[in-house]
Protein backbone atom coordinates (compact mmCIF):
# COMPACT_ATOMS: atom_id res chain seq x y z
CA UNK A 1 0.00 0.00 0.00
CA UNK A 2 1.30 3.71 -0.87
CA UNK A 3 2.02 5.97 2.01
CA UNK A 4 0.15 8.61 2.45
CA UNK A 5 2.37 11.44 0.44
CA UNK A 6 1.80 8.89 -2.27
CA UNK A 7 -1.95 8.44 -1.41
CA UNK A 8 -2.89 12.26 -1.49
CA UNK A 9 -0.75 12.62 -4.54
CA UNK A 10 -2.77 9.96 -6.31
CA UNK A 11 -5.66 11.40 -5.14
CA UNK A 12 -5.40 14.75 -6.38
CA UNK A 13 -3.95 13.63 -9.74
CA UNK A 14 -7.72 11.46 -9.90
CA UNK A 15 -9.49 14.46 -8.89
CA UNK A 16 -7.68 17.15 -11.80
CA UNK A 17 -6.85 14.55 -14.27
CA UNK A 18 -8.23 11.65 -16.11
CA UNK A 19 -6.78 8.92 -14.39
CA UNK A 20 -8.13 7.09 -11.16
CA UNK A 21 -6.43 4.03 -11.35
CA UNK A 22 -3.66 4.71 -8.67
CA UNK A 23 -5.99 6.47 -6.23
CA UNK A 24 -8.42 3.26 -6.73
CA UNK A 25 -5.87 1.05 -6.27
CA UNK A 26 -5.97 1.69 -2.26
CA UNK A 27 -10.02 2.10 -2.10
CA UNK A 28 -12.19 -1.12 -0.67
CA UNK A 29 -14.34 -2.59 -3.32
CA UNK A 30 -13.80 -3.59 -7.16
CA UNK A 31 -12.01 -0.65 -9.56
CA UNK A 32 -15.19 0.06 -10.72
CA UNK A 33 -16.93 0.75 -7.63
CA UNK A 34 -13.85 2.37 -6.41
CA UNK A 35 -13.67 4.88 -9.42
CA UNK A 36 -17.84 5.92 -8.97
CA UNK A 37 -16.63 6.77 -5.33
CA UNK A 38 -13.88 9.23 -6.19
CA UNK A 39 -16.14 10.51 -8.72
CA UNK A 40 -18.10 11.82 -5.78
CA UNK A 41 -15.08 13.43 -4.49
CA UNK A 42 -13.83 14.56 -8.00
CA UNK A 43 -17.74 16.03 -8.65
CA UNK A 44 -17.84 18.41 -5.07
CA UNK A 45 -14.41 19.48 -5.88
CA UNK A 46 -14.75 20.63 -9.43
CA UNK A 47 -17.80 22.05 -9.18
CA UNK A 48 -17.00 24.16 -6.21
CA UNK A 49 -14.27 25.57 -8.03
CA UNK A 50 -16.77 26.06 -10.67
CA UNK A 51 -19.31 28.08 -8.81
CA UNK A 52 -16.80 30.14 -7.22
CA UNK A 53 -15.45 31.30 -10.81
CA UNK A 54 -18.90 31.28 -11.81
CA UNK A 55 -19.14 33.95 -8.56
CA UNK A 56 -16.64 36.40 -9.80
CA UNK A 57 -17.41 36.43 -13.27
CA UNK A 58 -21.05 36.88 -13.83
CA UNK A 59 -21.37 38.85 -16.76
CA UNK A 60 -18.89 36.87 -18.61
CA UNK A 61 -20.73 34.02 -17.78
CA UNK A 62 -24.14 35.79 -19.09
CA UNK A 63 -22.21 36.70 -22.95
CA UNK A 64 -20.80 33.11 -23.51
CA UNK A 65 -24.30 30.97 -21.41
CA UNK A 66 -23.88 28.79 -18.79
CA UNK A 67 -22.77 25.75 -20.46
CA UNK A 68 -19.80 27.51 -22.34
CA UNK A 69 -18.91 29.43 -19.32
CA UNK A 70 -18.75 26.16 -17.27
CA UNK A 71 -16.95 23.84 -19.88
CA UNK A 72 -14.27 27.07 -19.75
CA UNK A 73 -14.38 26.68 -15.77
CA UNK A 74 -14.13 23.19 -15.47
CA UNK A 75 -10.66 23.40 -18.06
CA UNK A 76 -9.42 26.40 -16.30
CA UNK A 77 -10.09 24.54 -13.01
CA UNK A 78 -7.58 21.13 -14.34
CA UNK A 79 -5.05 23.82 -15.53
CA UNK A 80 -4.50 26.09 -12.48
CA UNK A 81 -6.03 24.87 -9.28
CA UNK A 82 -6.15 26.96 -6.99
CA UNK A 83 -3.10 26.97 -4.29
CA UNK A 84 -5.02 28.87 -1.34
CA UNK A 85 -8.52 27.98 0.58
CA UNK A 86 -9.95 31.04 0.31
CA UNK A 87 -11.81 31.18 -3.12
CA UNK A 88 -12.64 34.83 -3.68
CA UNK A 89 -9.08 35.13 -4.34
CA UNK A 90 -9.18 32.05 -7.37
CA UNK A 91 -9.36 33.13 -10.51
CA UNK A 92 -7.02 35.86 -11.57
CA UNK A 93 -5.62 33.79 -14.53
CA UNK A 94 -9.53 32.89 -15.67
CA UNK A 95 -9.17 35.86 -18.28
CA UNK A 96 -6.27 35.11 -19.77
CA UNK A 97 -7.45 31.72 -20.19
CA UNK A 98 -10.48 32.54 -22.08
CA UNK A 99 -8.14 35.08 -24.71
CA UNK A 100 -6.12 31.90 -25.29
CA UNK A 101 -9.44 29.03 -26.10
CA UNK A 102 -9.48 29.14 -30.07
CA UNK A 103 -13.20 29.24 -29.63
CA UNK A 104 -13.04 32.94 -28.67
CA UNK A 105 -10.50 33.91 -30.90
CA UNK A 106 -12.31 36.21 -33.10
CA UNK A 107 -14.12 37.38 -30.03
CA UNK A 108 -11.69 39.45 -28.39
CA UNK A 109 -14.20 41.39 -25.78
CA UNK A 110 -15.02 38.24 -23.83
CA UNK A 111 -11.75 37.85 -22.03
CA UNK A 112 -11.77 42.16 -21.47
CA UNK A 113 -15.16 41.35 -20.22
CA UNK A 114 -14.05 39.01 -17.55
CA UNK A 115 -11.15 41.54 -16.99
CA UNK A 116 -13.62 44.00 -16.01
CA UNK A 117 -15.51 41.20 -14.15
CA UNK A 118 -12.81 40.28 -12.17
CA UNK A 119 -11.10 43.85 -11.38
CA UNK A 120 -15.24 44.57 -9.84
CA UNK A 121 -15.04 41.28 -7.66
CA UNK A 122 -11.69 42.12 -6.48
CA UNK A 123 -12.30 45.76 -5.64
CA UNK A 124 -15.80 44.43 -3.56
CA UNK A 125 -12.95 42.79 -1.22
CA UNK A 126 -11.38 46.01 -0.62
CA UNK A 127 -12.89 48.42 2.74
CA UNK A 128 -15.20 50.87 1.58
CA UNK A 129 -14.44 54.70 1.37
CA UNK A 130 -10.75 56.31 1.58
CA UNK A 131 -9.50 55.06 4.85
CA UNK A 132 -6.15 53.68 3.19
CA UNK A 133 -2.91 56.51 4.42
CA UNK A 134 -0.36 54.72 2.10
CA UNK A 135 -2.59 55.85 -0.94
CA UNK A 136 -2.50 59.91 0.56
CA UNK A 137 -1.15 62.59 -1.53
CA UNK A 138 -0.56 65.75 -1.51
CA UNK A 139 -0.70 68.50 -3.74
CA UNK A 140 -0.85 72.81 -3.95
CA UNK A 141 -3.69 74.13 -5.00
CA UNK A 142 -5.17 77.67 -5.27
CA UNK A 143 -7.32 76.77 -1.96
CA UNK A 144 -3.84 75.77 -0.47
CA UNK A 145 -2.27 72.39 0.17
CA UNK A 146 -4.78 69.49 -0.44
CA UNK A 147 -4.59 65.93 0.64
CA UNK A 148 -5.62 63.15 -1.83
CA UNK A 149 -6.70 59.86 -1.09
CA UNK A 150 -7.54 57.08 -3.18
CA UNK A 151 -10.10 54.74 -2.50
CA UNK A 152 -8.71 51.37 -1.37
CA UNK A 153 -10.50 49.04 -3.73
CA UNK A 154 -9.36 51.26 -6.97
CA UNK A 155 -8.69 49.13 -9.81
CA UNK A 156 -7.01 50.24 -12.95
CA UNK A 157 -7.28 48.29 -16.39
CA UNK A 158 -6.23 49.23 -20.09
CA UNK A 159 -8.25 46.98 -22.74
CA UNK A 160 -7.88 46.38 -25.83
CA UNK A 161 -11.83 46.18 -26.53
CA UNK A 162 -14.54 49.16 -26.03
CA UNK A 163 -16.69 47.04 -23.22
CA UNK A 164 -17.19 49.45 -20.44
CA UNK A 165 -20.92 50.24 -21.24
CA UNK A 166 -21.62 46.62 -22.66
CA UNK A 167 -20.57 45.06 -19.52
CA UNK A 168 -22.87 48.18 -17.70
CA UNK A 169 -25.89 47.22 -19.29
CA UNK A 170 -25.62 43.50 -18.81
CA UNK A 171 -25.45 44.63 -15.37
CA UNK A 172 -28.26 46.51 -15.06
CA UNK A 173 -30.47 44.11 -17.07
CA UNK A 174 -30.74 46.95 -19.93
CA UNK A 175 -29.83 44.20 -23.12
CA UNK A 176 -32.25 46.50 -25.16
CA UNK A 177 -29.29 48.92 -25.83
CA UNK A 178 -27.16 46.43 -26.66
CA UNK A 179 -27.96 47.06 -29.94
CA UNK A 180 -26.39 50.25 -29.62
CA UNK A 181 -23.26 49.49 -28.63
CA UNK A 182 -20.11 48.30 -30.45
CA UNK A 183 -17.35 46.63 -28.98
CA UNK A 184 -14.86 47.83 -31.81
CA UNK A 185 -14.85 51.33 -30.57
CA UNK A 186 -11.12 50.82 -29.72
CA UNK A 187 -9.34 50.90 -26.31
CA UNK A 188 -10.39 52.00 -22.85
CA UNK A 189 -8.47 53.03 -19.38
CA UNK A 190 -10.85 52.36 -16.86
CA UNK A 191 -10.97 52.90 -13.17
CA UNK A 192 -13.20 50.15 -10.89
CA UNK A 193 -13.78 51.69 -7.78
CA UNK A 194 -16.56 50.73 -5.08
CA UNK A 195 -18.71 52.64 -2.87
CA UNK A 196 -21.06 50.95 -0.39
CA UNK A 197 -22.94 48.68 -2.72
CA UNK A 198 -22.22 50.17 -5.42
CA UNK A 199 -19.23 49.71 -7.85
CA UNK A 200 -18.38 52.22 -10.49
CA UNK A 201 -16.61 52.13 -13.65
CA UNK A 202 -14.86 54.88 -14.68
CA UNK A 203 -13.33 55.59 -18.34
CA UNK A 204 -10.88 58.09 -18.09
CA UNK A 205 -8.21 59.10 -21.05
CA UNK A 206 -5.06 57.37 -21.65
CA UNK A 207 -3.25 60.36 -19.10
CA UNK A 208 -5.13 60.56 -16.76
CA UNK A 209 -5.30 56.65 -16.31
CA UNK A 210 -1.44 56.94 -16.04
CA UNK A 211 -1.68 59.50 -13.46
CA UNK A 212 -3.38 57.33 -11.73
CA UNK A 213 -1.36 54.17 -12.18
CA UNK A 214 1.55 56.18 -11.05
CA UNK A 215 -0.39 57.05 -7.92
CA UNK A 216 -1.30 53.46 -7.26
CA UNK A 217 2.39 52.22 -7.44
CA UNK A 218 3.43 55.06 -5.14
CA UNK A 219 4.42 58.16 -7.17
CA UNK A 220 4.53 61.42 -6.21
CA UNK A 221 1.40 63.27 -7.85
CA UNK A 222 2.96 66.43 -9.17
CA UNK A 223 6.13 64.56 -10.39
CA UNK A 224 3.38 62.62 -11.93
CA UNK A 225 1.91 64.81 -13.45
CA UNK A 226 4.62 66.20 -15.24
CA UNK A 227 5.64 62.92 -16.60
CA UNK A 228 2.00 62.17 -18.21
CA UNK A 229 1.77 65.76 -19.71
CA UNK A 230 3.33 66.78 -22.27
CA UNK A 231 3.11 71.04 -21.58
CA UNK A 232 1.56 72.96 -18.67
CA UNK A 233 -2.05 72.77 -20.64
CA UNK A 234 -2.02 69.08 -21.27
CA UNK A 235 -0.92 69.33 -17.39
CA UNK A 236 -3.86 71.24 -15.93
CA UNK A 237 -6.32 69.21 -18.27
CA UNK A 238 -4.82 66.06 -16.92
CA UNK A 239 -5.07 67.63 -13.31
CA UNK A 240 -8.88 68.82 -13.81
CA UNK A 241 -9.79 65.31 -14.98
CA UNK A 242 -8.02 63.69 -12.09
CA UNK A 243 -9.48 66.12 -9.52
CA UNK A 244 -12.80 65.09 -10.83
CA UNK A 245 -12.56 61.19 -10.82
CA UNK A 246 -15.25 60.22 -8.80
CA UNK A 247 -12.43 57.62 -6.72
CA UNK A 248 -10.47 60.58 -5.08
CA UNK A 249 -11.77 62.12 -1.70
CA UNK A 250 -9.65 65.75 -1.61
CA UNK A 251 -9.33 67.30 2.04
CA UNK A 252 -8.37 70.76 2.18
CA UNK A 253 -7.01 72.27 4.99
CA UNK A 254 -9.42 74.23 7.36
CA UNK A 255 -9.55 77.61 7.35
CA UNK B 1 -2.09 17.76 28.05
CA UNK B 2 -5.83 18.97 28.04
CA UNK B 3 -5.42 23.03 26.97
CA UNK B 4 -7.23 25.53 28.48
CA UNK B 5 -10.58 26.06 27.38
CA UNK B 6 -10.90 30.34 27.50
CA UNK B 7 -13.73 31.31 29.73
CA UNK B 8 -15.40 34.44 28.43
CA UNK B 9 -18.99 35.96 28.71
CA UNK B 10 -19.50 34.72 25.05
CA UNK B 11 -18.80 31.48 25.47
CA UNK B 12 -21.47 29.50 23.12
CA UNK B 13 -23.69 27.91 25.07
CA UNK B 14 -24.87 24.63 25.01
CA UNK B 15 -27.83 25.69 22.98
CA UNK B 16 -29.06 25.16 19.27
CA UNK B 17 -27.49 27.95 17.03
CA UNK B 18 -27.04 28.00 12.90
CA UNK B 19 -24.80 27.94 10.26
CA UNK B 20 -24.46 31.55 9.21
CA UNK B 21 -24.12 31.83 5.07
CA UNK B 22 -23.82 35.11 3.07
CA UNK B 23 -27.28 35.22 2.24
CA UNK B 24 -28.88 35.50 5.60
CA UNK B 25 -25.83 37.96 7.29
CA UNK B 26 -28.16 41.39 6.41
CA UNK B 27 -31.12 40.03 8.13
CA UNK B 28 -29.25 38.86 11.06
CA UNK B 29 -27.11 41.86 11.54
CA UNK B 30 -30.50 43.67 11.56
CA UNK B 31 -32.47 41.63 14.04
CA UNK B 32 -29.65 39.00 15.75
CA UNK B 33 -32.48 38.61 18.87
CA UNK B 34 -33.59 34.72 18.90
CA UNK B 35 -30.21 33.43 17.89
CA UNK B 36 -28.12 31.42 20.37
CA UNK B 37 -24.95 31.37 18.37
CA UNK B 38 -23.31 31.21 15.37
CA UNK B 39 -21.21 28.92 13.11
CA UNK B 40 -19.40 30.71 9.94
CA UNK B 41 -16.27 29.41 7.46
CA UNK B 42 -13.35 32.15 8.33
CA UNK B 43 -12.20 30.77 4.59
CA UNK B 44 -15.19 33.18 3.42
CA UNK B 45 -13.98 35.82 5.27
CA UNK B 46 -10.23 35.50 4.65
CA UNK B 47 -10.53 38.20 1.55
CA UNK B 48 -11.89 41.04 3.39
CA UNK B 49 -15.20 42.88 1.74
CA UNK B 50 -18.39 43.76 3.46
CA UNK B 51 -19.57 40.27 4.43
CA UNK B 52 -16.49 40.55 6.74
CA UNK B 53 -17.90 43.90 8.32
CA UNK B 54 -21.20 42.76 8.51
CA UNK B 55 -20.20 39.88 10.85
CA UNK B 56 -18.17 41.88 12.87
CA UNK B 57 -20.84 43.64 14.15
CA UNK B 58 -23.19 40.64 14.23
CA UNK B 59 -20.50 39.15 16.52
CA UNK B 60 -21.36 42.50 18.94
CA UNK B 61 -24.23 40.59 19.68
CA UNK B 62 -24.17 36.85 18.70
CA UNK B 63 -21.48 34.29 19.63
CA UNK B 64 -19.46 33.24 16.73
CA UNK B 65 -17.97 29.74 16.26
CA UNK B 66 -14.95 29.72 13.51
CA UNK B 67 -15.10 26.67 10.98
CA UNK B 68 -12.26 25.95 9.29
CA UNK B 69 -12.45 23.80 5.45
CA UNK B 70 -8.87 24.94 4.91
CA UNK B 71 -6.55 23.71 7.36
CA UNK B 72 -5.73 20.20 5.74
CA UNK B 73 -5.17 18.79 8.89
CA UNK B 74 -4.39 15.89 7.43
CA UNK B 75 -1.76 17.37 5.25
CA UNK B 76 1.70 15.15 5.01
CA UNK B 77 3.19 18.67 3.99
CA UNK B 78 1.78 19.94 7.10
CA UNK B 79 -0.44 22.94 7.87
CA UNK B 80 0.39 25.71 5.32
CA UNK B 81 1.69 28.38 7.79
CA UNK B 82 0.60 31.53 5.86
CA UNK B 83 -3.15 30.16 5.91
CA UNK B 84 -2.68 29.47 9.42
CA UNK B 85 -1.43 33.20 9.84
CA UNK B 86 -4.72 34.00 8.34
CA UNK B 87 -6.80 31.86 10.81
CA UNK B 88 -5.08 33.43 13.85
CA UNK B 89 -5.73 36.60 12.58
CA UNK B 90 -9.39 36.23 11.85
CA UNK B 91 -9.37 34.97 15.43
CA UNK B 92 -8.43 38.13 16.84
CA UNK B 93 -10.75 40.50 14.88
CA UNK B 94 -13.58 38.16 15.79
CA UNK B 95 -13.10 36.47 18.97
CA UNK B 96 -15.06 33.23 17.84
CA UNK B 97 -16.16 30.69 21.05
CA UNK B 98 -15.10 27.79 19.34
CA UNK B 99 -12.55 27.03 16.27
CA UNK B 100 -12.96 23.62 14.49
CA UNK B 101 -11.49 22.26 11.52
CA UNK B 102 -12.18 18.26 10.17
CA UNK B 103 -10.02 15.31 10.19
CA UNK B 104 -9.59 15.19 6.63
CA UNK B 105 -7.30 16.83 4.10
CA UNK B 106 -7.25 19.29 0.92
CA UNK B 107 -3.76 20.32 0.24
CA UNK B 108 -1.05 18.37 -1.60
CA UNK B 109 1.97 19.10 -3.48
CA UNK B 110 1.20 23.15 -2.97
CA UNK B 111 -2.61 22.21 -4.56
CA UNK B 112 -5.44 22.98 -2.56
CA UNK B 113 -8.68 20.65 -3.53
CA UNK B 114 -11.88 22.58 -2.17
CA UNK B 115 -13.41 19.40 -0.61
CA UNK B 116 -13.05 17.58 2.40
CA UNK B 117 -10.94 14.38 0.93
CA UNK B 118 -10.90 11.45 3.14
CA UNK B 119 -7.62 9.47 5.30
CA UNK B 120 -6.54 6.07 5.71
CA UNK B 121 -6.88 5.57 9.41
CA UNK B 122 -3.38 4.35 9.62
CA UNK B 123 -0.96 4.77 12.48
CA UNK B 124 1.12 7.19 10.32
CA UNK B 125 -2.10 8.98 9.40
CA UNK B 126 -2.69 9.23 12.75
CA UNK B 127 1.20 10.68 13.73
CA UNK B 128 0.32 13.12 10.61
CA UNK B 129 -2.70 14.53 11.97
CA UNK B 130 -1.41 14.82 15.60
CA UNK B 131 1.57 16.88 14.47
CA UNK B 132 -0.64 19.47 12.56
CA UNK B 133 -3.22 19.41 14.97
CA UNK B 134 -0.58 20.50 18.15
CA UNK B 135 1.08 22.79 16.03
CA UNK B 136 -2.45 24.58 15.39
CA UNK B 137 -3.27 24.62 18.93
CA UNK B 138 0.33 26.30 19.57
CA UNK B 139 -0.61 28.97 17.39
CA UNK B 140 -4.12 29.16 18.75
CA UNK B 141 -3.76 28.86 22.17
CA UNK B 142 -6.57 26.99 22.27
CA UNK B 143 -7.94 23.35 21.97
CA UNK B 144 -9.13 22.86 18.41
CA UNK B 145 -12.32 20.69 17.59
CA UNK B 146 -11.80 18.37 14.90
CA UNK B 147 -14.91 17.12 13.41
CA UNK B 148 -15.56 13.57 11.61
CA UNK B 149 -16.07 13.72 8.18
CA UNK B 150 -18.64 12.38 5.99
CA UNK B 151 -17.25 9.54 3.82
CA UNK B 152 -17.58 7.78 0.46
CA UNK B 153 -15.12 5.56 0.37
CA UNK B 154 -12.32 3.90 2.75
CA UNK B 155 -9.16 2.49 1.75
CA UNK B 156 -7.58 -0.69 2.06
CA UNK B 157 -5.18 -0.24 4.88
CA UNK B 158 -7.00 1.48 7.28
CA UNK B 159 -6.04 -0.31 10.78
CA UNK B 160 -8.31 1.74 12.85
CA UNK B 161 -11.76 2.93 13.01
CA UNK B 162 -12.97 5.79 13.03
CA UNK B 163 -13.74 6.03 16.59
CA UNK B 164 -10.57 4.60 17.08
CA UNK B 165 -8.47 7.24 15.47
CA UNK B 166 -10.53 10.02 17.33
CA UNK B 167 -9.67 8.62 20.22
CA UNK B 168 -6.07 8.59 20.08
CA UNK B 169 -6.28 11.95 18.57
CA UNK B 170 -7.52 13.74 21.64
CA UNK B 171 -4.90 11.61 24.19
CA UNK B 172 -2.31 12.37 21.68
CA UNK B 173 -3.25 16.27 21.52
CA UNK B 174 -5.99 17.47 23.80
CA UNK B 175 -8.03 18.58 21.13
CA UNK B 176 -11.79 18.41 21.62
CA UNK B 177 -14.17 16.71 19.05
CA UNK B 178 -17.11 18.46 16.65
CA UNK B 179 -19.18 15.42 16.55
CA UNK B 180 -21.28 15.85 13.24
CA UNK B 181 -24.05 13.02 13.86
CA UNK B 182 -25.18 13.39 10.19
CA UNK B 183 -21.64 12.62 8.86
CA UNK B 184 -21.91 9.39 11.16
CA UNK B 185 -25.06 8.67 9.54
CA UNK B 186 -24.33 9.52 6.07
CA UNK B 187 -20.53 7.59 6.57
CA UNK B 188 -21.76 4.81 7.87
CA UNK B 189 -24.36 3.81 5.47
CA UNK B 190 -21.98 4.72 2.45
CA UNK B 191 -19.53 2.53 4.38
CA UNK B 192 -21.78 -0.62 5.30
CA UNK B 193 -21.54 0.28 8.91
CA UNK B 194 -23.91 0.68 12.16
CA UNK B 195 -24.49 4.04 13.18
CA UNK B 196 -26.21 3.14 16.26
CA UNK B 197 -22.57 0.86 16.95
CA UNK B 198 -20.35 3.74 16.82
CA UNK B 199 -22.35 6.53 18.00
CA UNK B 200 -20.79 6.23 21.98
CA UNK B 201 -17.51 4.99 19.89
CA UNK B 202 -15.77 8.15 20.76
CA UNK B 203 -14.89 9.97 23.89
CA UNK B 204 -17.91 11.39 24.89
CA UNK B 205 -16.37 13.76 27.20
CA UNK B 206 -14.64 15.08 24.51
CA UNK B 207 -17.40 15.97 21.92
CA UNK B 208 -18.14 19.98 22.74
CA UNK B 209 -20.05 20.47 19.88
CA UNK B 210 -22.73 18.71 17.61
CA UNK B 211 -23.14 19.27 13.96
CA UNK B 212 -26.89 18.27 12.37
CA UNK B 213 -27.16 18.86 8.80
CA UNK B 214 -29.36 16.99 5.54
CA UNK B 215 -28.49 14.98 3.19
CA UNK B 216 -29.50 13.60 -0.14
CA UNK B 217 -29.92 9.71 -1.28
CA UNK B 218 -27.99 9.13 -4.97
CA UNK B 219 -28.11 6.67 -7.19
CA UNK B 220 -24.70 6.04 -8.97
CA UNK B 221 -23.80 4.47 -12.35
CA UNK B 222 -23.82 0.70 -10.95
CA UNK B 223 -27.09 0.97 -9.07
CA UNK B 224 -25.68 1.65 -5.82
CA UNK B 225 -26.84 3.68 -3.65
CA UNK B 226 -24.73 6.77 -1.91
CA UNK B 227 -26.01 9.38 1.10
CA UNK B 228 -24.55 12.95 -0.29
CA UNK B 229 -23.24 15.44 2.40
CA UNK B 230 -24.71 18.15 0.87
CA UNK B 231 -26.08 20.10 3.56
CA UNK B 232 -29.25 20.68 1.35
CA UNK B 233 -32.41 20.13 3.23
CA UNK B 234 -33.78 19.46 6.96
CA UNK B 235 -32.37 16.76 9.27
CA UNK B 236 -33.14 13.56 8.29
CA UNK B 237 -35.78 11.54 10.84
CA UNK B 238 -32.76 9.37 11.55
CA UNK B 239 -30.25 11.52 12.37
CA UNK B 240 -32.79 13.54 14.55
CA UNK B 241 -32.43 10.05 16.37
CA UNK B 242 -28.81 9.38 16.33
CA UNK B 243 -28.88 12.92 18.06
CA UNK B 244 -31.79 12.47 21.10
CA UNK B 245 -29.85 9.17 22.29
CA UNK B 246 -26.10 11.06 22.42
CA UNK B 247 -27.31 13.97 24.12
CA UNK B 248 -29.42 11.87 26.53
CA UNK B 249 -26.65 10.02 27.51
CA UNK B 250 -23.73 12.49 27.37
CA UNK B 251 -25.69 15.48 28.09
CA UNK B 252 -26.13 18.72 26.74
CA UNK B 253 -23.90 19.73 23.86
CA UNK B 254 -23.69 23.27 21.33
CA UNK B 255 -25.29 22.25 18.50
CA UNK B 256 -25.64 23.00 15.12
CA UNK B 257 -27.78 23.77 11.99
CA UNK B 258 -26.23 23.38 8.70
CA UNK B 259 -27.11 24.21 5.62
CA UNK B 260 -25.04 24.92 2.72
CA UNK B 261 -26.71 24.59 -0.44
CA UNK B 262 -30.18 25.29 -1.32
CA UNK B 263 -30.30 27.58 0.96
CA UNK B 264 -33.97 28.57 2.27
CA UNK B 265 -35.24 31.09 4.40
CA UNK B 266 -33.92 32.13 7.76
CA UNK B 267 -37.09 31.31 9.09
CA UNK B 268 -36.63 28.03 8.07
CA UNK B 269 -32.95 27.36 10.31
CA UNK B 270 -34.41 29.03 12.73
CA UNK B 271 -37.19 26.28 12.86
CA UNK B 272 -34.61 23.40 12.91
CA UNK B 273 -32.41 25.08 15.67
CA UNK B 274 -35.77 25.59 17.54
CA UNK B 275 -36.47 21.36 17.00
CA UNK B 276 -33.08 20.89 18.15
CA UNK B 277 -33.24 22.71 21.18
CA UNK B 278 -36.40 21.20 22.04
CA UNK B 279 -34.44 18.09 22.62
CA UNK B 280 -31.43 19.89 24.24
CA UNK B 281 -34.46 20.58 26.74
CA UNK B 282 -35.67 16.82 27.20
CA UNK B 283 -32.04 16.07 27.98
CA UNK B 284 -31.96 18.19 30.69
CA UNK B 285 -34.75 16.13 32.49
CA UNK B 286 -32.99 14.40 35.09
CA UNK B 287 -32.79 10.53 35.09
CA UNK B 288 -35.08 10.21 38.58
CA UNK B 289 -35.90 7.03 39.60
CA UNK B 290 -39.79 7.30 38.90
CA UNK B 291 -41.65 4.58 40.96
Amino acid sequence: MPDLATLQADFVRAILGPDRSAAGASVLGDAAAAGLRLGIYRTTALSGLSEALRLSYPITERVVGAAFFEQSALAFARQAPPEVPVLALYGAGFPDFLRSLPALAALPYVADLALLDWAVDQAGLAPSGHRTADRSHVLATERGIATITLAPSLRLLRLETSVRDIWLSLRAGDEDSLADLDWRQGPQWLAVHHQGDDVEVTALTPACWRLSDALLLGGDLETAISTVAADPGEAAAVAGEFMNTPFLRIDFPRS
Amino acid sequence: MPLPVPSSPDRIPAAAGIGLRFPHHREVAAAPSGLAWVEVHPENYMAGGAMLDLLQAIRRDVPVSLHGVGLSLGSVGGVDTAHLARLTAMIGRIEPSLVSDHLSWSVSGGVYVPDLLPLPYTEEALDVVARNVIQVQDAIGRPLLVENPSRYLAFKHSTLTEAEFLSALVQRTGCRLLYDLNNLFVSAFNLGDDPAAALFAVPTEAVAEIHLAGHALKRLDDGSEVRIDDHGDVVAAEVWDLYTRFIHRAGPVPTLIEWDTSIPALDVLKREAAKAQRYLDFARIPETRVA
